[in-house]
This record gives C-alpha cells, structure tokens and sequence, in this order.
C-alpha cells in the first residue's frame, strides 16, 4: 500500500468507508432474481455428488428388478422341504431303495447313469402319487453312506422315478442317460425346461475358476461438472460453460476376468479414455499492445513505440482430456442358456490424466493453451486425478463354445477434482457408454 | 457496498447491477464463509471480485500514449480537503477502466502491484505504470477543476 503519496491518501480517506444507499428496488430485484429455479439450481449444484449417488442407486434398483428369480434363490440357502414334499417323505417307511421298490430297481438299468450325474431332483415334476417312493428315499437317506454309495443311490433314485413318468419297457433307461449328459452340458431349449433345476433348489460350484480376457470399446458420454471453488468465479464458469461444449468421447479396454463357478468374478486391466470438447471464443474488439524499443548505433535504448492492434478475434480448438486407468472390479454372473448376465462394480485407479487445448484464463477470461506435456503451459489440471468409481450391466452372449460377445453399459465418474487444489474451479467428469466387445475363455 | 461498486463504474446503475450480482452470489455461498475474518470484509472481496469480472472481458490494458512524458503537477497539498466524495468518485469515474481498476485497487484497497497483477492478470510493471499515468490524469482533472474554481 502506498501511503507516501497524497493523492492515494486523500482518496482513501474519503472514499475507502464511502457509502450510498442503494434504491429501494434494489432489495427486490435481488429476491426476484433468487426464486425457487435459481436456488433450486444452486442447491443441485452444490449436491452434485449426491445427485450422482442417486442416479447410481437408481440404476441398481433396476438392475435389481430384473435380476433372475433363480439368483434370489440361491441366497435364501439353505431351503427346507417344501410344505407339499416333506409330509409324504415323512410319512414314507424307511429303508433301502431296493426294498421299497424292488420291481423297479429290479430292471437293472441303473447302472447305465455315469456317476457325474448330479443330485438333481428330476422327479419334482411328477405328480405326488407317484413320486412317493423316491422323495421317501430321499428324505430317509442314511447319512453315514459314502459317497460312492450316494452316487449310486441317486442314480437309483432316478431310475426310480423315470419309469413314473414314462414306462421303462417305453424309455429304456440308456437313453435316459443321455438325455442326463445333455442336460449337465447345459443344453438348451426344450429339454433345459425339462431338466432345470427346481428354482429354490441352490446349485453347488466345485470351486473352480474360469479365465477370459475381454477386449472392449465403447462410445462415451461425458457428463462435465464445474464449480466455482469461490463465489468470485461464478462468472468465470459461466464464461466457460458458454465457449466450451462437448464434442465427442470414447473408451477402450483389455480385461482379465476371473469367474468362479459360484458366479463370483473379478476383473481387473486397462483402459484408455478420451473426452473431447470444442472451444469456441469470439471477440469482436480485440487489442493487442506491442512495446517496440528504439535503438541507437551503440544498442542503447533511445525510445519505446507502443502500438495498439486492434481487431477481432475468433479461435476454435479442440480440447482433448485423456485418462489411463486400471479397473478393480468385482462382480456377479449368472447363466442364462447362452446369455451370461452380470452385475460389476469397482473402483478405476487413474494413472495418468494428461490434456491438452485452450480455454478462458480466470484473470483475464483471454483464451490460454493448457497442456501436460508443456511445463510453460497454464498449470490447470493434474496429472492424475487418483480414485473413481465405475458400475455396468453386462451381457455375454456365447457366440462359439469359448467365444462372447459383450455388451456393457457402464458409467464411470471421478469425485475428485481433475483441476488443481488452486485452481479458480473444480471440474469432474461423469462418463457413462456402452462397452462392446469379445470375451475369450482361456 | 453501493459505494465499492460506484468507484469501479461509470454509472449508478452499473454500479447496482454489480452490487445485485454481488449479493446473489453472497446469498448463494453464505455456507462457505468461514468465520475466520470479518463478514464486511468477505462481503467486500465479493464485490470487489464481481466489479473485476464485470470489466475482464474488456481490456485492461488501455494506453493513453503521452501521458509518460507529462510531468507530475505541483498541487497545493490541502486541496484534496476540499473535493467532496462524490466529486471524487466523478473524477475516478472518468479515468480508462484500466487506470480506475489499478488505481482503485492501490490506492484505496490497499493491494500492492503483485497483488493487482495476479488478479487481473497482468504484468507488475502494467500495474505499475496504469497507476502513475491514472494519478497523472487525475491531477490534469483536479487542476482543471481548479482553475474552473478560479
């Protein structure tokens, strides 16, 4: 502060406390200007993240609603016997199952069923008369017997069964079998009805896991949040918001998945984002002021020409905002005939953020280049933006025994920052697409 | 704060659009002061910064060529005594807007020249050099008024 000289003293004395009343429309105008849209719009701004939060929430309560019927079955494991099974198998007298129905264990096919024939409870369609013995047997089955046996026993159970629903003179019991076989390998259509298991009945894994490597694109919206990190920037972001817009993202991704037979999987890689927008500036009196010094003989400063260019000025650039990232992502899978449905979500650790264009400065709303790989640049963005959030629905449609085609809407965001902590603004990014691509079982 | 805004205008009316603007964005952003310095004080910055924005699409940079080579006039030093306020705001009120923000922001803010230079996004030695050539011409106008007087 200059307190030398008198002039600055005299003004400041006079006018630094200087007051006038404002008119009185003043006052009304200011509450006329904040009615229920502007503060509504303020508020949404300053809840941004909340409103985010809630469009996520939204999505997975509709993700939720068409979840398989089948997979909320499986969580209310372990299910006790249905009210229409458990009497009968109660009241059934115990024992081996050649005691209780000798003549149809008697034909000697059961044999024939291969003993990786799982526990399925095929007799559940049959009427309750003649399913009797069987849900007897199973109800009753010792406990102490090994697993061998148990095999065998199912396999008689079966055997047991069949003929209740066909004849055995009618469907002899080999080709039974196959219709078995076709049924674990997943066969579909009609005999998949036939043999699917009963919706409550929860299926065992075996613990094994299941490789695929994903590779992915995906065209992008991007959804760009500002807000002014002071009141002062209000119009700085306004300014913004009027000579930026978007053109234009996209996305790609390699990804290892590791599934299990439980239908946990997870994921992890990279991927590569690219958003890109347009500025536009136009200003129809622009000055440009040059300060040419005049040199003697000797090279001594002799006078200093300033010359005003006056002019307009109209400059376009495409901005680019790239990301590199590596997702960590779990999720669900089910099985659906061909279709693998699943429901993933993780986090997407950013590597790299580097950009490139030009926007408004906040000191003279002129334009300026920013750029990560020029230290001369306008140091606006970091360098990487740390940890975002990423959820998507995927379809997998099997397309050759080892071979799907994906599809996964997806939506991404980062809740930090990708300006600096000092910058007039802080800018976020919400991208949400649709990932198309091949998955390969390895 | 009417009185802030009519030193970086030209007109009252300009001045209450700032002033409107102004307490828009207080109202919004009353949540984000943080009781660490005077609420007048934050207030104050605000219109200050509003008044800035207002003019940033402009050029700060407005020269009137010559005035360097005018000499500083000798003036009586009692003579401010009798400049009532609002003759002074006139005489800010008729400087460039580059002149009236620097000087304006020195003068009676109290910011030095780095300060000035990294709000509006100037050089120091701009700063500098508005602030002499708008004491200059306020002394031209103040003389004038002064033999107007006599």
């Amino acid at each position: 502060m200059n307190k030398h000289h008198s002039m600055d003293e005299a003004f400041r004395k006079k006018l630094r406390d200087f007051e006038m009343e404002p008119s009185d429309h003043l006052w009304e105008q200011i509450v006329q200007k904040r009615n229920w849209r502007h503060r509504a719009l303020n508020r949404a701004r300053k809840q941004s993240p909340m409103l985010v939060l809630g469009a996520a929430l939204l999505m997975a309560g509709l993700n939720w609603l068409a979840w398989p019927e089948s997979a909320q079955a499986i969580q209310s494991f372990p299910i006790p016997l249905s009210t229409a099974i458990a009497p009968v198998a109660s009241t059934a007298p115990a024992g081996t199952p050649s005691e209780q129905s000798p003549a149809l264990i008697g034909e000697g096919h059961t044999n024939t069923l291969p003993p990786s024939v799982p526990a399925r409870p095929a007799f559940v369609s049959l009427p309750p008369a003649t399913a009797t013995p069987a849900l007897a047997l199973a109800a009753n089955m010792p406990s102490a017997v090994t697993a061998t046996q148990q095999e065998e026993k199912t396999t008689q159970l079966y055997a047991a069964t069949l003929p209740a629903v066909r004849p055995i003179r009618e469907a002899p019991a080999p080709a039974v079998a196959t219709l078995m076989e076709q049924h674990s390998s997943k066969q579909p259509g009609i005999l998949k009805g036939i043999f699917s298991p009963e919706p409550k009945c929860a299926e065992f894994g075996n613990g094994y896991w299941s490789f695929y490597f994903d590779a992915l694109a995906s065209p992008d919206l991007s959804i760009r949040q500002m807000s002014p990190r002071n009141p002062e920037y209000e119009e700085y972001v306004q300014s913004r918001r009027e000579t930026e817009s978007n053109m234009y993202a996209f996305s790609g991704a390699l990804r290892l998945s590791m599934v299990s037979d439980k239908g946990l999987a997870v994921r992890t890689g990279v991927n590569y984002s690219q958003i890109n927008e347009k500025f536009t500036y136009y200003s129809g009196s622009e000055e440009i002021i040059k300060y040419i010094n005049r040199y003697d003989q000797d090279g001594t400063v002799i006078g200093t020409d300033t010359v005003i260019e006056v002019g307009a000025r109209h400059k376009i650039t495409h901005n680019q905002y790239r990301m590199l990232d590596i997702p960590f992502l779990v999720g669900y899978e089910i099985n659906k005939g061909k279709l693998d449905i699943s429901l993933n979500g993780g986090a997407y650790l950013n590597l790299l953020f580097r950009q490139k264009g030009d926007f408004l400065s906040p000191q003279d709303m002129r334009p300026v280049s920013f750029d990560s790989g020029d230290p001369d640049a306008y140091p606006a963005f970091k360098q990487a933006v740390g940890l975002g959030w990423y959820g998507s629905l995927g379809l997998a449609y099997r397309l050759k025994p080892r071979v799907q085609l994906i599809l996964e809407p997806h939506i991404k965001a980062f809740p930090k920052s990708v300006t600096q902590e000092q910058f007039a603004v802080s800018q976020h990014y919400l991208t949400t697409g649709l990932f198309i691509g091949l998955r390969h079982q390895l | 704060m009417l009185g802030v805004c009519l030193r970086y205008t030209r007109h009252e009316m300009e001045a209450e659009d700032i002033l409107q603007d102004a307490f828009i964005k207080v109202f919004d952003h009353l949540d984000k002061f943080e009781f660490k310095g005077s609420f007048e004080g934050w207030i104050r910055r605000i219109v200050i910064n509003t008044a800035l924005k207002n003019y940033s699409k402009k050029s700060f940079r407005h020269e009137q060529i010559g005035l360097e080579s005018q000499p500083e006039l000798p003036l009586e030093p009692d003579i401010y005594a009798h400049l009532q306020e609002e003759e002074l705001l006139r005489l800010i009120a008729r400087l460039p807007d580059g002149y009236r923000i620097v000087f304006n922001l020195y003068a009676i803010e109290g910011y030095n020249h780095k300060e000035i230079a990294d709000m509006l996004g100037i050089q120091e030695s701009t700063s500098r050099s508005q602030l002499v050539k708008a004491r200059k011409m306020l002394q031209v106008m103040i003389t004038d008024m002064q033999k107007i007087a006599v």
